[in-house]
């Protein structure tokens, strides 16, 4: 069975040789079995959202199955729409990653009204990060007042996954990413709130060992046609990639 | 029968998760997993009061030979009561568990000092829960000459670097391996401090046991190697 990795991370790992360029992530994705991937690139997202992106570009070209998706900064909006202006029209370019000053905290709607609006015209979902209760309410926030935007939550709300499943089940353009906490009740009960067709495979890699979200999949008895539907489909429809 | 032990199990009420961890839950993880032998608590000793967790955990042991008792410590609770410290290894408890963030207090507390102090006559090995940046370097410091062993839980990757320089430098420190879930997590601390010191752990049934033993898997280390990790090191350290 194919498997679509929704959340993977270039550069900026404690262990050196897993993340410094598309090579290495290609191997240790090739070594687990996962056919394709979305990579965010650290240093857009720490640093520098024009150059992080454009590195993220070049390093995934050589290597079809690896995906990107744009980091637009709330502190950098000038950059950052300068950035998906300039990557969002490419196919290998599937959506765009939202982040504000700290990556744990909410973030602030008026800052994001201007990136959210030049994602309009490219129809690509927008990936905001999930690590909280506090970052759940806010996506719900932009999922309602940007209806023709599809959001991805990455990390699921992390231990606040009843959160996040709740607000998925409050907007039905919210989409949950696999990766946060291995609580063996999360996708159980986001199954049975909201259907598998939601929900796709993702893992926080390197942070996360995709193994171990497989594992979590694995374990918590997902049927095998809802398996298919998390692991690749999912991803496949919502990136567009069959078209 | 296969030869794992899991040093880290638990059973009980647990708000994070949405219905009790039931022992019975535990022992089906366990059986699925072919695990041999679980070192679990009460979570009613973490989040309630030790000497009622380590009761359960006490009379959960007692019904099943394949679980081995681990003890809750609070040193927010600890008046010096060194009588109470010996009967846990004469009640059969194998380590003690204390949680730091959890239970509210820091490597800098008094009563902890004190704790480790009494400890060290009784030398039951410690299990310390980590979950703040900093606080495997401090509590290592906080122990002081505690010569037992001392085993560190649910570190991540990026506590590593703090980690393994511990490890380094106190030959009697271990770590468990249900949160190194990073890519490359165990093989860079078997590689810096041999595989010796890494016990198999996966807080089943809170968390899915397949994916603790996924991640060893393709931590690519040796076969040997995660042979050791998986049951041998532990059952030396609890021997």
């Amino acid at each position: 069975m194919p498997i679509f990795d929704t959340h993977v991370y270039l550069e900026s790992y404690p262990i050196p040789g897993v993340n410094q360029n598309a090579e290495q992530i290609a191997q240790v994705m090739a070594n687990r079995g996962i056919s394709n991937a979305v990579l965010f690139s650290q240093r857009a997202l720490q640093v520098d959202p024009l150059s992080g992106n454009r590195i993220l570009k070049a390093l995934i070209e050589p290597f079809p199955a690896l995906f990107g998706a744009a980091v637009a900064h709330t502190s950098r909006i000038e950059s950052s729409v300068l950035a998906i202006r300039d990557l969002l029209g490419a196919k290998r370019f599937v959506g765009t990653l939202l982040v504000g000053k700290d990556l744990g905290q909410p973030l602030h709607p008026m800052l994001s009204d201007e990136i959210l609006v030049a994602c309009r015209r490219y129809q690509k979902p927008i990936f905001i990060l999930t690590p909280n209760a506090a970052c759940v309410e806010v996506g719900l926030h932009f999922a309602k007042a940007y209806s023709m935007h599809r959001f991805i939550f990455l990390g699921m709300g992390g231990q606040d996954w009843q959160n996040a499943i709740a607000a998925a089940h409050q907007a039905t353009n919210i989409f949950l990413e696999t990766s946060g906490v291995l609580d063996m009740a999360k996708l159980p009960a986001a199954i049975e709130v909201i259907g598998a067709h939601r929900i796709l495979f993702g893992s926080g890699a390197p942070y996360q060992d995709p193994v171990a979200t497989l594992g979590l999949l694995a374990e918590a008895g997902v049927a095998a046609n809802n398996m298919q539907r998390i692991l690749f489909d999912n991803a496949t429809k919502l990136f567009a990639l069959a078209e | 029968m296969s030869d794992i032990l899991d040093i880290n199990t638990l059973f009980g009420p647990y708000p994070l998760a949405n219905t009790d961890l039931a022992i019975d839950k535990l022992i089906a993880s366990m059986q699925l997993h072919k695990i041999a032998q679980a070192v679990t608590y009460s979570t009613l000793g973490i989040l309630f009061d030790p000497t009622v967790g380590n009761a359960a955990t006490r009379a959960a042991c007692g019904d099943h030979a394949e679980l081995l008792a681990g003890a809750t410590l609070n040193p927010n609770l600890y008046f010096g009561n060194k009588a109470s410290l010996h009967s846990l290894k004469s009640n059969g408890f194998k380590l003690a568990r204390l949680f730091p963030n959890t239970q509210g207090w820091k490597a800098s507390s008094s009563a902890f000092h004190a704790l480790v102090h009494d400890l060290g006559e009784v030398a039951l090995p410690l299990m310390l829960h980590i979950e703040a940046a900093g606080e495997v370097a401090e509590l290592a410091q906080a122990l002081g000459s505690y010569s037992a062993p001392v085993i560190f839980a649910n570190v991540g990757v990026n506590q590593l670097a703090d980690l393994i320089a511990v490890l380094k430098v106190r030959p009697n420190t271990y770590v468990e391996t249900s949160s190194l879930t990073g890519v490359g997590a165990i093989k860079a601390i078997a590689e810096s401090v041999g595989a010796e010191r890494l016990l198999f752990g996966s807080g089943t049934p809170y968390q899915p046991v397949m994916s603790a033993l996924k991640v060893l898997e393709f931590s690519g280390l040796s076969g040997e190697a995660r042979t050791q990790i998986l049951g041998a090191n532990a059952r030396r350290i609890l021997s």
